[in-house]
């Protein structure tokens, strides 16, 4: 006895099997994401979601702490609220600190997953060199973490470089009175020399090296200065005819070379770190505005080298053969707040950048208001 | 009988006259042709309306007395902005003639019936809004940011900046409120709503992931702590009547939030508040003139009353319509014809129709 189906019922399972495929297939369950989307010097990324090149499926993306909604809470994780964040470094303990910029605060992640405030007032912009909440920050932009286990940050309203310990005393460590324009606000300024008095204008990354060398992205000046174990300032030379645009972030490798990211010029800087820098050319095509950025050692000589885009709010990995989008996508929308695989994960303005080990990256996701972690798995792919 | 005839046509025809011009005289009368664009819509005092015209190289600030006068240029000069009327007085600010990026800009005070102009203030900036009220000038300032190109350095982001001074222009320039923009965001973060009984009001718009809160804050003059009034979700409007605050709100009955707005005021003397509208359009421009609140809605002029329920449209909005102003008893209009602009008085009392005949 022949059983005749319905007309309805078959179209309405075709229409439930297919349905089931597409979603199979956007969870990442069947299928491996195409990589290379435009190859070459081109950049590159996993999945191609709407034709759009995306991040990897290998790379994790999570929050671990704040949320969208801007404010100031200490606390849980879960519950804290940053304004702003504009760099995150990483102790020698596993902390994670903050450079909280709309709050004028430094903030502390604890391995504990504690969010509490290290120096600062919340709100309270200003400039005093003092102990945890009588310390006044300005919009501090910049962070790293020092020698002894204390921290530099880049007081980016105050153009100074102040040091904090990790009980939270304030001082300064390199930056001079400037003039003040007619809101009393200081405007930084220009001049090489012993610490005390030199000038820097807006002040954003930091790096530090062995040698207690402190490394400065002076985005108002368009420069790298460089603050040596003796306290002298001095700046770093560049080679050839183009000029650093405003540098906001620079990273050092374990070849003694320095990294510098060069958000209004879209490139990226490298070079020894005596320098001269040189800027990138084709492999490094396709940056919009990379904010930060950040190597990951790998060995003595392997390391890799990732980039916050603030203008495509994406992260990428720089790679002899061009750009390798890891996590976030390169579509031309303006970000969003979304945790998950490389090729799912979204970002709002990712400004600060940094490594926590070989496989771990620190994002301090500006728009978002919140501190992401990005884990690499399986390593990642190797700078050559 | 012939006289009896005569006296009829004469009766008749006078009759028809007056009826044609009463008709005549609700309709928007054409002061004068724009040359360019308007860069500040008209605005006034009791004896004047001034509007600036042209383009920012070379604006004109333009005035013509009330009920009839004709306009005449009070002012000529590069960027002039921010435009407020007092009395016999303009204020407006204007761009320093140099082609260097450190030109500032001056405050200026212009006699609007001898053409003079005196400096009040030196700025930084040209001043996006001005008010003013017992005895006290205030502005506001946008500054660039510091780092344009770079979104996330807070401390080179975008400034407004509110300030105030003495109207005859003596003693300092006070800072009142400075409001750092978040980095990306242009202009219009905050605005400057009005002066009254020595205390400056404005509202600020914040925004948190998508959504967006209007605060209204205000500072006793000149050097008070700055007081947070009330917070409303949305992009909200205000103005400063002389006994009350008045902003737009979210509809309390209208289904769609996006579609319909409440009006609320708050008295400056006890801080009571209450609703007096409630469905009008999130398009209208809320307006006040002296101690009168007006919407100026896509197609009607509403007027409102101190009490809910009061409210009652005056106008319907002509169809070459760009902007409009209400100032005492008349809309003053921008119009379109046809590939140029106009600016038009509109009688909206029949004692303002009378006037318009009559010139004093």
């Amino acid at each position: 006895m022949k059983r005749e189906v319905h007309p309805i019922i078959g179209l309405v399972g075709i229409l439930l099997a297919l349905t089931i495929v597409q979603v199979l297939y956007w969870r990442g369950l069947i299928g491996e994401p195409p990589e290379g989307v435009r190859g070459g010097a081109e950049p590159r990324g996993g999945k191609v979601a709407s034709g759009a090149p995306s991040g990897l499926a290998e790379v994790s993306v999570s929050t671990i702490a704040g949320e969208p909604a801007p404010g100031y809470r200490d606390g849980p994780s879960a519950e804290a609220r940053f304004d702003g964040p504009a760099a995150v470094a990483v102790g020698a303990r596993g902390d994670i600190y903050v450079a909280d910029s709309r709050n004028h605060c430094v903030r502390v992640v604890g391995r504990s997953g504690q969010v509490a405030i290290l120096a600062g007032a919340a709100g309270e912009p200003g400039y005093a060199d003092r102990a945890g909440v009588e310390a006044r920050f300005f919009a501090p932009a910049g962070i790293a973490a020092a020698w002894d286990g204390s921290l530099l940050v880049a007081d980016t309203g105050n153009h100074r470089i102040r040091r904090v310990t990790l009980e939270g005393r304030v001082s300064t460590y390199a930056g001079a009175d400037t003039p003040l324009d007619d809101l009393e606000r200081p405007v930084g300024g220009y001049r090489d020399g012993p610490s005390a008095g030199a000038e820097f204008r807006y002040p954003v990354g930091l790096a530090v090296d062995e040698n207690r060398a402190v490394y400065v992205a002076d985005s108002g000046n368009g420069c790298v200065r460089v603050i040596s174990a003796g306290g002298e300032v001095s700046t770093l030379p560049v080679s050839g005819e183009a000029e650093l645009g405003t540098p906001t972030e620079l990273a050092l490798g374990p070849g003694e070379e320095i990294w510098v990211a060069d958000t209004s010029t879209g490139g990226v800087w490298a070079g020894p770190r005596e320098g001269p820098l040189k800027r990138l050319g084709e492999e490094v095509e396709g940056l919009a505005a990379p904010s930060g950025i950040a190597v990951l050692s790998r060995g003595s000589d392997e390391a890799g080298v990732y980039i916050a885009d603030a203008g495509k709010h994406c992260l990428w990995q720089i790679r002899k053969e061009g750009l390798l989008l890891i996590a976030g996508q390169d579509d031309g929308y303006g970000g969003g707040w979304e945790d998950g695989p490389g090729y799912a994960a979204q970002f709002s303005t990712p400004a600060g950048l940094a490594g926590g080990g070989a496989d771990e990256l620190y994002v301090a996701d500006f728009g978002n208001n919140c501190l992401r972690r990005v884990t690499l798995r399986g390593g990642g792919e190797e700078a050559d | 009988m012939k006289l009896r005839l005569l006296a009829v046509t004469v009766l008749l025809a006078a009759a028809g006259a007056v009826t044609i011009a009463a008709v005549r005289s609700a309709r928007p009368r054409v002061l004068s042709e724009v040359g360019g664009r308007v860069l500040s819509p008209p605005t006034g005092s009791d004896r004047w309306v001034a509007w600036v015209e042209g383009d920012q190289e070379e604006s004109r600030l333009m005035a013509a007395r009330r009920h009839g006068g004709r306009p005449r240029v009070a002012l000529i000069g590069r960027g002039l902005s921010g435009l407020a009327v007092a009395e016999d007085s303009a204020f407006v600010t204007r761009a320093d003639e140099s082609e260097e990026d450190e030109a500032g800009a001056s405050l200026l005070r212009v006699d609007l019936r001898t053409g003079t102009s005196e400096a009040l203030a030196r700025l930084t900036t040209g001043a996006e809004q001005i008010a003013f009220g017992d005895g006290w000038l205030c502005w506001r300032e946008e500054r660039e940011a510091a780092l344009p190109e770079v979104p996330f350095v807070v401390a080179a982001a975008p400034l407004t900046v509110l300030r105030a001074r003495s109207t005859n222009g003596s003693g300092d320039v006070h800072t009142l409120a400075i409001m750092g923009g978040r980095p990306g965001e242009g202009k219009g973060r905050a605005e400057l709503v009005g002066v009254a009984e020595a205390e400056a009001y404005w509202l600020e718009r914040r925004t948190s992931g998508s959504s967006e809160t209007t605060v209204f804050r205000r500072v006793a003059l000149p050097r008070g702590e700055p007081e947070t009034l009330i917070r409303e979700a949305g992009r909200r409007a205000a103005v400063l009547t002389q006994d009350a605050l008045v902003w737009t709100a979210p509809s309390l009955e209208g289904a769609e939030s996006n579609q319909f707005v409440a009006v609320k005021r708050r008295s400056l003397r006890n801080g009571a508040v209450k609703v007096i509208a409630d469905w009008l359009s999130t398009t209208g421009e809320l307006q006040a003139s002296h101690d009168e609140v007006y919407v100026q809605g896509r197609s009607w002029l509403w007027h409102l009353g101190s009490e809910r329920g009061e409210q009652r449209r005056l106008r319907r909005r002509p169809g070459r319509f760009v902007t409009g102003r209400v100032v005492g008893d008349e809309q003053y209009l921008v119009l379109r014809s046809r590939d140029r602009l106009a600016v038009a008085a509109r009688p909206l009392t029949w004692w303002s129709r009378i006037r318009s005949f009559i010139p004093l």
